[in-house]
């Protein structure tokens, strides 16, 4: 397969549970050298989009292709390549730290013991704790290692960081950052923590009701919407006010806070000096983006 | 270390499997014991023995071990990316059931009796010893979150395997239809071969609960103590809205009473899914309850009795431990108490009604189904008497109790009782014998003194439970 080819290719995906329709019509292709967020709020369909391409769950229709293959049928030559940290932290209670490493590493053909060696050190994970008795971020963070340490092409972490301290958020984002510095790997993070996850993607995905409604580089997304402070200048502002591509406005009598999408600064702004009002423009974080794109999805 | 390698280490890293060997060594206990009575079986006749079906007890019980542990494993999301996991379970399943298979037959064979069996026979019975454990296999996987009725199954059927009849039958089948039996058996383990070693099941088990019965369960409410949130809370979506009013009305927070709510929060969680349930309630429950009646009556229960009534207790303690109230409202632990009391009386009740109905079938069945039990077994009906309902009555609020206390830590408790409860109800059907003798010498004022202290019992368990102790268990 040629770095070219997207190493998921999703078609028509939908997947129906009973009555709910969990996925509808996904269309997707994930490149290599790519670390992707997948956002959006809880049940939007992103841990059920993950398990398709690992093949977990079947698609009521359409087709899910994992390093070429329908995901469904993934071998132990596919299997290798994938890393899958789970967001629940579900592992085997009844060994210990040491024994669930070495049972994992048994079934991979290369194991990473010094990024294990390190990893332990510095997560402070104790090897000879059992891993029932460790508490929801060591857990965590011993899913991580164990999704990371046959050094896989692509990565997939559910909610990774959703139990850890800001310490250890803080040397997770480090890893995946060591990580990432390894050509043509693939990483896709599904988060809510987006000031940690905005500072590694490169790329976004947003779902919202089992559809994709955003999937663009990260710059590109961010660049695409605006934050614009108006203050008028001497007198209030009119009651209605009204701005072309404008997916949000707050406003009081003085100020008023806008969001654009894809916005014409030039007609903006005029429109502005007709008002006798001054402009501020700013980028939005991508948390506040996503409330603003999710906000404007009801 | 290789997978196959790291998959054998699990047969002894896992507290569960040490359960499993010590239900799988009293098995064996058993089957010696009813080969060594004086009352054993004519083995000089072939057609009126089951010496050679013996083992399939130990091996269910094996199997059960197996896939308990091999859907321990499959349940976490991890374990489906691991390159060939899958295979490798499945070679682990099928190099213990064709060593256990192995063995038993050679066993079989070196047995001075059995030395006229002819080398044919011993290939099938192994093909049939193999078929034992994969079907054991396959039905602790597939059952899930039935795991925990799976020991005290094995409890119930030791004792019943020395009357049941149809033992000689299928032991006859085999030695005299060898062909068929043989296309019968490897038929059926190669297509549970297959089954298992595609990604059928661990797809259908991943990320469910892991449900055990020796070392607590991990499925969601297992923490009695846990308070979830109404909103996340599935049982109110499964419960038809009818039964749903009915209860959520009385559930209702009511300033004038805080316990009220408590007792009806805890018979909507116990029953609610049930009732509310039409097909459960016309269809699935009258034909178990009824298939059940029959089997149980056509063994010549007459001498299990006291067995029977225990139980149905010991099973019914189970009821105890099923999610509380308070997942409805906050609770206190004033509320917390009520709630298990409550819980306490809908396991009697229920047990009750079931023993009733059990006890009223056997009196009505004799004279609608004879035709059928003569195709089946050579037995006749008996009835079951109602005066025994009390060792239930004892019982199930110690055990109830005992499973309260060590809810987390359920490993030692059930250990003891399976043994205990094994040793003098199961493993000798003499024992059982004089043990309902012993019942039966019971008067009314030692049967209220039982009832009493039993009820006492569990009231000081759940006081120090809930009162006393903390509410969060970690495993």
């Amino acid at each position: 397969m040629s770095d070219f080819e997207p190493i998921v290719k999703i078609r028509g995906l939908t997947k129906h549970f009973k009555k709910h329709t969990a996925l509808a019509g996904v269309d997707l292709d994930i490149y290599p050298g790519r670390i992707i967020g997948l956002l959006g709020p809880n049940g939007c369909g992103k841990s059920t989009l993950i398990r398709h391409i690992i093949g977990l769950y079947l698609p009521s229709q359409g087709t899910c292709m994992t390093f070429g293959k329908n995901a469904a049928d993934l071998g132990q030559k596919e299997l290798c390549r994938i890393g899958y940290a789970h967001q629940e932290g579900q592992l085997l209670d009844w060994m210990n730290v040491e024994q669930l490493i070495r049972y994992v590493s048994a079934f991979y053909p290369k194991w990473n013991k010094d990024l294990e060696l390190r990893y332990t050190q510095d997560f402070e994970i104790r090897m000879k704790d059992r891993v029932g008795s460790l508490s929801p971020g060591q857990r965590q963070k011993l899913a991580i290692l164990l999704a990371i340490g046959h050094e896989p092409d692509l990565l997939i972490l559910d909610e990774p960081a959703s139990a850890l301290d800001p310490i250890a958020r803080a040397q997770f984002l480090e890893l995946l950052l060591n990580i990432i510095q390894q050509e043509g790997k693939i990483i896709l993070i599904a988060s809510h923590i987006l000031t940690d996850v905005e500072k590694i993607i490169d790329h976004v995905i947003m779902m919202n009701g089992g559809r994709i409604i955003k999937n663009q580089g990260l710059d590109n997304l961010l660049e695409s919407y605006l934050h614009v402070r108006l203050t008028s200048i001497g007198k209030e502002l009119p009651q209605e006010l009204s701005f072309e591509k404008a997916l949000f406005c707050q406003k009081d009598n003085y100020q008023a806070l806008i969001v654009f999408e894809t916005p014409d600064l030039d007609s903006f702004k005029a429109q502005a000096e007709r008002l006798n009002c001054r402009v501020d423009i700013h980028a939005l974080p991508l948390e506040d983006l996503y409330r603003v794109i999710m906000r404007s999805q009801h | 270390m290789k997978g196959i390698t790291a998959n054998l280490k699990l047969l002894y890293q896992t507290r569960e499997m040490w359960g499993w060997y010590f239900l799988f060594f009293i098995s064996i206990l058993h089957i010696l014991s009813s080969f060594f009575t004086p009352q054993s079986r004519h083995i000089t006749d072939l057609s009126y023995n089951w010496d050679l079906i013996a083992p399939l007890l130990p091996l269910a019980v094996w199997g059960c071990a197996m896939g308990r542990l091999a859907a321990s494993i499959w349940t976490k999301p991890i374990s489906f990316c691991m390159p060939g996991h899958i295979r490798t379970s499945r070679k682990m399943l099928t190099l213990m059931g064709i060593a256990v298979a192995s063995v038993t037959s050679l066993i079989m064979m070196i047995f001075p009796f059995w030395l006229t069996l002819k080398p044919l026979n011993i290939v099938t019975l192994f093909s049939f010893y193999l078929l034992i454990y994969c079907l054991s296999v396959i039905t602790s996987i597939l059952f899930n979150k039935l795991v925990f009725v799976i020991p005290y199954l094995v409890l119930f059927v030791m004792p019943l395997m020395n009357r049941l009849e149809m033992l000689s039958l299928i032991q006859n089948i085999l030695l005299n239809d060898t062909w068929s039996s043989l296309f019968v058996c490897w038929a059926v383990i190669l297509l549970i071969y297959y089954v298992v070693g595609t990604k059928y099941l661990p797809r259908r088990m991943c990320g469910a609960p892991s449900m055990t019965f020796f070392v607590g369960s991990e499925a969601p409410g297992s923490d009695l103590y846990s308070t979830p949130l109404p909103q996340n809370n599935p049982l109110p979506k499964r419960i038809a809205g009818a039964v749903n009013q009915f209860f959520l009305v009385r559930i209702q927070y009511n300033k004038s009473s805080s316990i009220v709510p408590h007792i009806w929060g805890r018979i909507y969680v116990i029953l609610g899914s049930f009732i509310s349930n039409w097909r459960v309630i016309f269809f699935d429950g009258p034909i178990i309850f009824l298939a059940a009646a029959i089997f149980i009556n056509s063994i010549r229960v007459i001498d299990l009795q006291s067995f029977l009534y225990s139980f149905i207790g010991l099973l019914g303690g189970h009821i105890c431990v099923m999610s509380g109230s308070d997942i409805f409202l906050p609770v206190d632990r004033r509320g917390r108490f009520f709630s298990e009391l409550t819980a306490l009386m809908t396991a009697i009740s229920i047990m009750l009604i079931i023993t009733g109905l059990f006890a009223f079938l056997s009196r009505i069945l004799p004279h609608s189904v004879t035709s059928f039990i003569n195709l089946t077994w050579s037995s006749n009906f008996v009835t079951l008497h109602v005066k025994y309902i009390f060792i239930t009555m004892i019982l199930l609020p110690i055990t109830g109790g005992l499973l309260i206390l060590f809810r987390k830590k359920s490993f030692l408790f059930i250990l003891t009782v399976t043994g205990i409860a094994i040793f003098l109800l199961g493993a000798h059907y003499h024992m059982i014998k004089k043990i309902g003798f012993a019942f039966s010498a019971f008067n009314i004022p030692s049967i209220v003194l039982l009832t009493a202290l039993s009820f006492g019992f569990y009231m000081a368990i759940i006081y120090y439970s809930v009162i006393k102790r903390s509410l969060f268990l970690r495993n």
